[in-house]
């Protein structure tokens, strides 16, 4: 069956990787090409790289730190940052990702995920939702790396990337992100029956009982890993090692 | 070093296929020409996207005619051995190049999420070509699946929900593999290994 996917979650600024709390108070993480190197050699399952400033400054994920990444590494990398058009999924496709991952552009105007799906097939599309918890308790999306409130409900939002064909839907909880606390397990739960792609379950994560937690409470069918990797001395190897422990089917690091 | 000829097929992009084949000392170069197909020791028909766009492309290369005449060990990934089916009904009907007989059809499953997207487990019918695997499990990107007439020709399968899923198949000189070995880490690039050293069948 289907293992259950850890992937290292790569965010560039600039042509560095960054990490913060709740989207704020970034530091410097390391190169791209050296941290691709070394999760694919532990045996991650997959990765997620996007470019944090591209939408703001209007511009695409450059494609050369993808290429790079491509030449050394044995793994799918799903790549994003800007993405409007076909022609800029295209630019990226072309660079060497698997997968382009949409976020602000899709929040906007769900029409475009159909129209990559169409031209590229959804396996290869997978859209992006950075949520905060609003103080009346409904999650809002927040567009333009989690500064601009988008309109509309989320479960809305949500059933309709699936029906516009999204082929994986990847939702961060702003709130948890970079907190290592834990995941928003309930926000996962309350999402699922909503759309049947393959969900990835991404911000807050900090051991290796959040992982199991996720996993088994909210069925979803991969974890975003980010600050529990690159700044805890945490590595993918002895994460599956835990979790097989736990009964938890990822594949062998 | 054997020499890989890949198809170029616009469409698919070739290069983590090219870093892997480069990875086992292994040289490749991306063609059309269908005289360069016949000489190559190898030949990869890689794909991604959509079936009707692809054998579009292939009948104006000449090439839907041509890659059914190649002798030489021929890999199909993903798509590209897809292609190989009679027909797939992605958009309607698109013939294929009826290299295997079989169709290719949308998975259809309530109790697993289409697309089939991440790795999973293989079992192998095929000694060879999944020789000296550390765990078999392979890289997935897709909602339709190659149903080949003949049972005999499968060489592995992948159990999806209900669904047994084939996962490879072996005819003569013809392999194809649904997953994506160049996306499969070590595994994935032992099975390139094990198609390029691939002992049966020569160019004609």
């Amino acid at each position: 069956m289907l293992h259950k996917r850890l992937i290292p979650v790569f965010l560039l600024r600039g042509d560095r990787l960054v990490k913060g709390t709740r989207f704020e108070n970034h530091v410097d993480v390391g190169d791209p090409l050296s941290q691709a190197m070394i999760y694919d050699a532990q045996g991650a399952d997959e990765l997620v790289i996007v470019d944090i400033d591209a939408t703001r400054e209007g511009r695409v994920i450059p494609p050369a730190v993808i290429e790079t990444m491509i030449r050394r590494c044995r793994l799918p990398i799903a790549a994003g940052g800007g993405i409007r058009t076909i022609e800029d999924a295209r630019s990226v496709f072309h660079a060497g990702a698997d997968k382009v991952v949409v976020n602000s552009a899709a929040a906007e105007r769900p029409g475009l995920v159909r129209e990559l799906a169409d031209e590229f097939g959804e396996q290869s599309v997978v859209v992006s939702m950075d949520v905060r918890k609003g103080p009346d308790g409904r999650y809002v999306v927040y567009t333009h790396s989690g500064t601009t409130p988008a309109e509309g409900d989320l479960d809305a939002l949500v059933e309709r990337m699936g029906a516009e064909g999204a082929g994986e839907i990847l939702v961060t909880s702003i709130d948890h992100e970079g907190t290592l606390l834990g995941f928003d397990v309930e926000l996962y739960r309350r999402l699922r029956p909503l759309i049947s792609t393959p969900m990835i379950a991404s911000g807050g994560v900090g051991t290796y009982d959040h992982l199991v937690e996720v996993f088994e409470r909210s069925d979803c069918d991969a974890c975003g890993i980010g600050k529990m990797l690159f700044l805890r001395d945490y590595d993918i190897v002895r994460i599956k090692a835990y979790l097989h422990g736990r009964h938890v089917d990822v594949r062998d690091a | 070093m054997t020499d890989v000829a890949i198809i170029a097929n616009g469409g698919a992009n070739i290069a983590s296929l090219r870093f892997a084949l480069d990875r086992l000392g292994a040289s490749s170069h991306l063609t059309a020409d269908v005289d360069e197909l016949r000489s190559a020791p190898r030949v990869i028909l890689p794909g991604v996207g959509a079936a009707a766009d692809a054998m579009e492309r292939l009948h104006s290369l000449g090439l839907a005619a041509a890659i059914p005449t190649l002798t030489q060990p021929v890999l199909g990934i993903c798509l590209g051995m897809q292609l190989f089916a009679t027909v797939g009904y992605e958009d309607g009907e698109t013939p294929g190049m009826g290299w295997i007989p079989g169709e290719v059809r949308l998975m259809e499953d309530s109790s697993v999420r289409i697309p089939h997207i991440g790795w999973d487990h293989i079992e192998s019918r095929d000694d060879e070509l999944f020789a000296r695997m550390r765990s078999n499990d392979f890289y997935y990107m897709h909602s339709y699946r190659f149903i080949p007439d003949d049972p005999g020709v499968v060489a592995a399968t992948t159990t999806y929900g209900g669904l047994e899923i084939v996962a490879a198949v072996r005819k003569d000189n013809i392999f194809g593999v649904q997953f994506h070995p160049e996306k499969s880490q070590g595994d994935g690039l032992r099975l390139l290994r094990n198609f390029v050293e691939a002992a049966c069948c020569t160019n004609a």
